[in-house]
């Protein structure tokens, strides 16, 4: 069944792609203003290749462009890609941004916690927010990591991480 | 013949054999952690290394060198995600079997081909080290160019479904690479003032944000991988008429591996994406590589291993490291008081052939541990994903770190992670980008270089007959798919291959 508002949501999709694209590439255009010039005689200096590429990435942004002016309705609007569902993909969308923060919480506190500390709350936040729910498994296996992790990376091997406070 | 028998009884010494045996345990566990390499294991390994009498030491290198090639392709072909760059392609088919249910097929074939390139490259590097080493300094920067383009024309055959999207991920992995400081001028491009960016954006965290953290977003936000099938793990491991019936495969895969491992700086990656890519161009069914077809995993993991000899070529021969991990048993070496060179033949003949057949030993003992240890990995990957995911995501972000001590790696993954996440959502594979990261500086700098010596002169890159017949097989290698698409399926449009496991629909709508 065909919906012109999928078909509306993909072409949309597409043009957000080609504007993100123009954006990237004239924020390289932009910054290779500031590029000094060849070390020898004729040939090419940093410059060079950063503007090829900006232009390059100018003409598929062109082309996303028309593919989009082209886009035909999507024939089957709860497959596409993109196409949200009900509340589903806006759930989908706060896993998401949950599971990026966690990873990113984790990096930040990972020098000040230390690795034994913060290795298994990543672990186990991880683990919850891709489903697991047994509270056995949500407490061993990052305590098992972690000891994993301390004896084979930091005393076997040497590695320098962190440790904390 | 008798200076290799004496090298081998010398290899086969308790205190050696023991070093050959420590050094394979840590190499596949080097090579198997997403983040840690060869180059990082040897690393770790160095400091023991001092301590040690030259010949254990060399050999313990050499053998973590060794086994690191294959453990790479454990986690390539177990979980998706490479253990390091080198076991990028294997991924393609391996991880496609795996989610057949045929990972202990993948990880015999794997570790058989990479036991096969190993011995080859071995027998190269004994066969070869006069002549190959003279030919690897033939190499200039317009031939570096060439192998370069050469390289990235392989980006025809990663495309995925949509040769347009491809080829616009093959772009910003070429941009990805302009971050840093410029390595002609030491200009800062795309830093934005920043200094965590001066060193540029790695490959390694490019590979563990696509791989394993753009995998584990895709889990948290419900689009989960399914557990592959069960299945006896003895029954699953390939047949040895199966193993014996690539050796076409290993062959080609070695001769590629060997040729490339020669030249200083090309590497194991080049190496086996180009195997990958070659063995895909002479089959007579291209549009299965991708799908989890086992000369997709024998012609990489051959090329990858077979490498490790013909890099000690330049090394030995020239005192020139053919990859980072080379440079660091350049270190190791000059530690130990030996002086690679023109002269290391005459003057420490006794410990060259103990290396020589130190690699012979060092494969075998390989292929012990990696056939002992595929049970396990077998096991592995039948982790239910809710805790596979998180561990690979932890492991990966651990290994990132350890690479360099430098935090600011770990946040470059997660950056990749989200980058490569959007790149899926939208269609996007990631092959090509990682291709094109790899090839970037290859590309840009010898190009940049070979026109300075020109006075800018494009000539320089057909003067040079092996420049001018690298850039053809590109122009031949970027035409091919299409010209075969046309030729096959006349006026009807044939699929394009899905080499990138990562990017298909079928796996979208297994999550769903």
């Amino acid at each position: 069944m065909s919906s012109p508002s999928a078909g509306g949501a993909a072409r949309l999709r597409l043009l957000a792609e080609a504007g993100l694209l123009a954006v990237v590439a004239a924020g390289v255009l932009l910054d290779s203003r500031a590029y000094p010039g060849s070390l020898a005689e004729g040939a090419p200096g940093p410059a060079f290749f950063p503007r090829l590429l900006a232009v390059l990435l100018m003409v598929c942004a062109a082309g996303l462009a028309i593919r989009a002016a082209r886009q035909p309705p999507d024939p089957d609007p709860g497959r596409s890609r993109g196409n949200v569902v009900g509340g589903s993909g806006a759930g989908r969308g706060v896993r998401l941004g949950l599971g990026a923060a966690w990873i990113a919480v984790f990096l930040l506190a990972w020098p000040r916690l230390g690795t034994l500390v913060s290795v298994p709350l990543l672990v186990a936040g991880l683990m919850w927010l891709t489903g697991e729910r047994s509270r056995l498994a949500l407490i061993s296996v990052p305590l098992a990591f972690a000891a994993f992790i301390y004896l084979v990376f930091m005393v076997a091997l040497g590695v320098p991480l962190p440790t904390g406070f | 013949m008798s200076a290799f028998l004496d090298g081998l009884l010398t290899a086969l010494q308790p205190g050696n054999l023991a070093a050959l045996l420590a050094g394979s345990l840590l190499g596949v566990f080097a090579g198997a952690m997403p983040g840690l390499s060869s180059t990082v294991g040897l690393a770790l390994v160095l400091p023991v290394t001092f301590a040690l009498d030259p010949t254990p030491a060399l050999l313990m290198m050499v053998s973590i060198y060794m086994a690191a090639e294959y453990g790479g392709s454990i986690t390539a072909i177990a979980i998706g995600v490479p253990g390091s760059s080198p076991a990028l392609a294997t991924t393609f088919d391996g991880y496609a079997m795996t989610r057949r249910g045929e990972a202990g097929r993948a990880l015999g074939i794997s570790l058989f081909s990479s036991m096969s390139g190993g011995l080859l490259g071995t027998v190269v590097l004994v066969l070869a080290l006069g002549p190959l080493s003279r030919a690897a300094i033939a190499f200039g920067p317009a031939e570096y160019f060439g192998l370069g383009v050469f390289g990235l024309s392989i980006v025809a055959n990663l495309v995925g479904k949509d040769p347009f999207k491809g080829i616009v991920s093959a772009l910003l992995g070429l941009l990805f690479f302009i971050v840093g400081l410029d390595v002609l001028t030491g200009a800062p491009r795309l830093t934005f003032g920043t200094n965590a960016l001066m060193d540029g954006l790695g490959l390694v965290p490019m590979l563990i944000g696509f791989f394993a953290i753009a995998e584990a977003l895709g889990a948290v936000t419900g689009r989960r991988r399914s557990a592959p099938p069960g299945g006896g793990i003895a029954g699953a491991l390939p047949k040895a008429r199966e193993l014996f019936g690539l050796w076409r495969t290993i062959l080609r895969g070695s001769a590629i591996g060997s040729l490339i491992g020669a030249i200083p700086g090309a590497g194991a990656t080049i190496a086996s994406i180009v195997a990958w890519n070659e063995e895909r161009r002479v089959s007579k069914t291209p549009e299965r590589f991708g799908t989890g077809v086992p000369a997709g995993i024998a012609a990489p993991e051959a090329a990858n291993n077979s490498c490790v000899g013909a890099a000690m070529i330049p090394l030995l021969a020239l005192g020139i490291p053919g990859s980072a991990s080379a440079a660091v048993l350049l270190g190791g070496l000059t530690v130990q008081g030996v002086a690679p060179g023109p002269l290391l033949m005459t003057e420490r003949s006794e410990l060259v052939y103990a290396l020589y057949a130190g690699f012979v030993v060092a494969v075998l003992l390989m292929l012990a541990v990696g056939r002992l240890g595929i049970p396990l990995w077998t096991r592995v990957v039948r982790l239910r994903p809710s805790i596979l995911m998180p561990l690979v995501v932890a492991i990966s972000l651990v290994g990132t770190f350890s690479l360099r001590g430098n935090a600011a790696d770990a946040w470059a993954a997660l950056f990749f992670g989200l980058v490569g996440f959007a790149m899926l959502r939208g269609g996007y594979p990631l092959a090509p980008a990682v291709l094109g990261l790899i090839l970037g500086p290859m590309i840009e700098t010898n190009y940049r270089r070979a026109l300075s010596l020109s006075s800018g002169s494009h000539s320089i890159f057909l003067e040079s007959p092996i420049s001018l017949v690298l850039i053809l097989l590109a122009a031949v290698s970027f035409a091919a798919p299409a010209v075969r698409s046309r030729l096959v399926s006349g006026r009807t449009r044939a699929p394009r291959p899905e080499p990138d496991t990562h990017d298909n629909e079928p796996r979208r709508e297994e999550h769903e």
